[in-house]
Formats: structure tokens, sequence, C-alpha cells
């Protein structure tokens, strides 16, 4: 077991500019960080840091009343894990399949947070 | 005993108030009404109840507020709450707990008053410390992520989804509760306003106030009772995961698992059912599970549905009732699936009757396709 708490060491290395998650004993990726070893694999957790290079799995734009909108998208990343997040593409739409990159930034309420990017833009 | 006495059916069946109910109505008092209409439907009395099945999102432990607002004492309880498929997962607990003696009269109850107060107060989404930066809008985006990846996967398109709008409307048309009743086509649905891509406002089922309860007992008891009894021939769940970000496969539902299960213990397969109550919270969700049921393949999903297969007249009866989409959701829908397929069983449908139905499935969903539940009622104890 982790000592720390998955949630706050997660939180520490986004404020130091990572996206963290864990591997088990057979290096298969986990995400969100958790104390316990899932899929009944014996062993323990241990922290790696992404590259932050991934691809959108699904995507969807959230529209607001005032005509703004969002993009929120299920990113695969390249390390094996999958998360939410919104991509922040600077006005094109993402698809599925386009490779993306993480962008840690201030989210304001909650602190640094892992946006992504599309590669290239 | 006979194979009657062994099973467990559905003896009595109710709806509360729906649509928009009197302001300030708490969802206890739906509860307790619908309560009482079961109770007479079935010629029952609030004292015959020894157990209480019962889940909300406004009620925390519901199961105890419903008891002590009826003046009962159940000596079998159950909250599990897994969202809106809490209801059949009910009808599986409680058919375990009469089979052993536990109880003799189960309720399963729900109620929600989440129009008249307010979703936000009635329905408060668990906060995902991992993703609350990036505002997302439960339940709609997960739905719209994985509607999103069908049509990647699969070529499913925005009309075919459309189809299953307003295959709803063409039933809600025939019930006289449904709160929508008005003409719908295609390019209405196409023409309301984007919420979340790929989904449309009327790709979205409807927020109302409502609720149902429904009374469960042994075979035995089942037919001294003074409705045909619709009894339980197979029941099962399933999960796949709580947040969808953590869905394996999002074109393909945990309800792979739980239909398999369910008609392996009715000894019973697709072709054998007359209609089918499919969780539509959103569009795109009967198309999934059309396919994970095995009604048609996968990725089939979205031309199963053109045609008006599914509407009233068609070849498949699906949400007779008029659905989510068009005629009630409050919030947690299963039971009200639940009390339509006893419905038709009964013969009790009128215009929406669907002639010589004998076996029903009951197929619900909850959270963000994190719970599956599937159920198949008949006529008869056995098949």
């Amino acid at each position: 077991m982790s000592p720390d708490a998955p949630l706050e060491t997660y939180r520490t290395r986004l404020a130091a500019g990572v996206l963290a998650f864990q591997r088990d004993d057979h290096d298969r990726a986990v995400f969100p960080p958790r104390s316990v070893t899932p899929h009944g694999n014996s062993g323990s957790l241990r922290w790696d840091e992404s590259e932050g290079y991934g691809v959108i799995y699904a995507i969807s734009t959230l529209s607001k009343s005032d005509g703004s909108c969002r993009h929120l998208a299920l990113v695969n990343l390249d390390e094996g894990f999958r998360m939410l997040s919104e991509v922040r593409s600077a006005g094109r739409t993402p698809r599925i399949g386009q490779p993306v990159q993480v962008r840690i930034e201030d989210s304001g309420s909650a602190g640094p947070a892992p946006y992504f990017v599309i590669v290239g833009s | 005993m006979t194979t009657e006495d062994l099973a467990t059916a559905v003896v009595g069946v109710a709806e509360s108030d729906l649509g928009r109910v009197t302001a300030g109505t708490r969802p206890v008092d739906l509860m307790a009404q619908a309560t009482c209409r079961a109770l007479e439907d079935c010629g029952l009395g609030l004292d015959d109840i020894d157990g209480v099945f019962a889940a909300s999102t406004a009620i925390a432990m519901a199961p105890l507020n419903i008891a002590e607002y009826l003046g009962i004492r159940p000596r079998y309880l159950d909250g599990t709450q897994v969202g809106g498929s809490s209801f059949v997962a009910h009808l599986n607990h409680a058919r375990l707990a009469l089979m052993h003696g536990a109880c003799d009269v189960a309720l399963i109850v729900y109620g929600s008053t989440q129009l008249s107060e307010g979703r936000a107060r009635s329905a408060p989404q668990e906060v995902e410390p991992f993703e609350v930066a990036f505002g997302p809008r439960y339940p709609l985006l997960a739905y719209s992520l994985a509607a999103s990846r069908h049509m990647h996967e699969y070529g499913t398109t925005q009309r075919q989804l459309a189809e299953v709008a307003v295959a709803a409307r063409t039933w809600a048309q025939k019930n006289p509760k449904a709160w929508h009743r008005g003409p719908l086509t295609v390019d209405d649905v196409l023409e309301s306003r984007p919420v979340a891509t790929p989904l449309r406002l009327l790709d979205c089922c409807l927020v109302t106030d409502g609720g149902g309860a429904v009374v469960m007992t042994r075979g035995d008891r089942a037919r001294d009772l003074r409705r045909q009894p619709a009894y339980l021939l197979g029941v099962a769940e399933a999960t796949s995961h709580r947040h969808i970000a953590q869905m394996p496969d999002l074109t393909r539902t945990a309800a792979v698992e739980s239909g398999r299960r369910a008609f392996t213990m009715a000894q019973l397969a697709p072709s054998d059912i007359d209609v089918l109550g499919l969780y539509d919270a959103f569009t795109i969700t009967p198309i999934l599970f059309l396919e994970d049921l095995g009604f048609c393949d996968k990725g089939e999903g979205g031309s199963y549905v053109e045609g008006g297969r599914l509407a009233f007249g068609g070849d498949l009866p699906m949400n007779t009732n008029g659905g989510g989409l068009s005629y009630n959701h409050p919030g947690m829908y299963g039971l009200l699936s639940i009390i339509e397929a006893v419905r038709q069983l009964r013969g009790e449908c009128d215009e929406r009757q669907v002639p010589g139905a004998r076996i029903a499935l009951v197929h619900a969903n909850g959270g963000v396709l994190s719970s599956q539940c599937t159920a198949i009622l008949g006529s008869e104890p056995a098949a």
C-alpha cells in the first residue's frame, strides 16, 4: 500500500507539471491512482510519469446557452490508460483518432489540470 | 411443490402521479401514493408488506423513509442503489428473499419530484476529483461520448438515433399518461438544439416528476390475488465500471453479461420476447441494448431501428408506454418499465396493447452505462 493518499500524490505531481499514473507489477498502467492493485493481481503499485501523448478515443462538444462550447474527450494515453479531459483546440473541432498532447494548466478553482491539445496545432 | 409455488411473481403495480406534481409534494409522498395504489391493485394491505426495496437519489436511506411514512416495520430491507437499474436489481433481490422465506410480500418503490424541485437538488451528481476541473455534465456527457464512439466504429448516424425518439413517440401517442403526445419526425429531432454532440435535445430523455410501486410474492400466493401474476422467469445484474472513463469499451455494455444470464435462467432467447422495455435515457441506449442483448449483431443497432421496426405497429414492440423519451423519466426510470411490462402481460394496455403478449423483457441501465440489469417476465410460471 502506498503510504500517501493517491489523490494527493497525483495533485502534488500536477502542481510540479507532471501527469502521474501508476503501474502494477506487470507494468500495466493503472488510472486513476488508487491504493490497491486492481484486477486481482497481487503485488504493489508504483508511480510513473506519462510523456503526455495520446489519442482521442471519444469526443463530445458541450454547448452552453451563451453560445460557447467546450470539447470534452476520453483520451487513450500511449502508456495504456484512459482519462477524461478537455481538448483545447483553438477553434478546431477535435475528432476521434487525432493525436493529442497534455498541457497542464491552471483550471482556476480546481488547481492545475491536465488539458490536451491536438498535436501539430 | 409445483413450479408455480417455487416461482415468484409481480402481483400488483401502480404509478404515482406523473409529469408535474403539486408544488411542495415530496418524493416520499409519491412513493406512498404509488404503494397504496399497487396494494389496491392486488388486494393486499400495508400490514402484509414485510420486505421493502427502495432507492432514490434524493433520499439517502430510502427504505427507512418509506417504511416510517407507511407505519410499517419490514423484516427485510434493501436499499441497493445502482442508478435507474436499481429496481430490476430489486426484482432479483426480492426473488431471493421470497424464495428463502426472508419475506412474504415484497414492495419495490420509487418516487421523484425532480421537475418540481429542480434536478440539481433532486439528483446531485457525485464529484470525481480527477475530472472536476473539466466541468463534465453528467449523465449527459457519458452518453454523448458513447454515441460518438458508436458512430465512429459502426457508422451509426444521427438519423438512426432520431428514429429511436420517433418510435417512442408513436407509442406515447397511444398512452394517455404520456408527457409528450404530439407528432415527432426525424427532422424535428435533427433540428432540436445540440446539447452534447452528437446528441441533441430530443435525443435526451424527459425530466419529469413520477414514481411507482410493484408488489411481489411467491407463486402460491400470487394465484389467489386480484390480477394475473407476471412471473419472474429470469433476472440478472452486471457492472463494468462506475465512471465513463473506466468503461473498457464504450460500444459494449455489461448488458452482454446480464442479458446472457437472464436468458439462461429463463431458458429463453431474444426470439421468444413479445414486448421489450429497453431503458431509453438517450437515443443511443436502446441501440446499444438491442445489440448487447442479442436482438441484432454488434454495430447493427442503427440500421435495426430504421423503418419503424420498434414503433407502434412494427415488428418488435419496444417501450410501449412511450419510454423515458416521451412518456416519463423521473430520474430513475426502471420501475416504470417494469410496470409497463406487467400491464402488457396482463392485457391491460388498451390502444397500445401488444396482442397475445406472453413474454416481456425489461432491461434497465444505471449510472453512466455502469449498471445493467435484465429481467424476463412471463404469463406462466415457466417458459
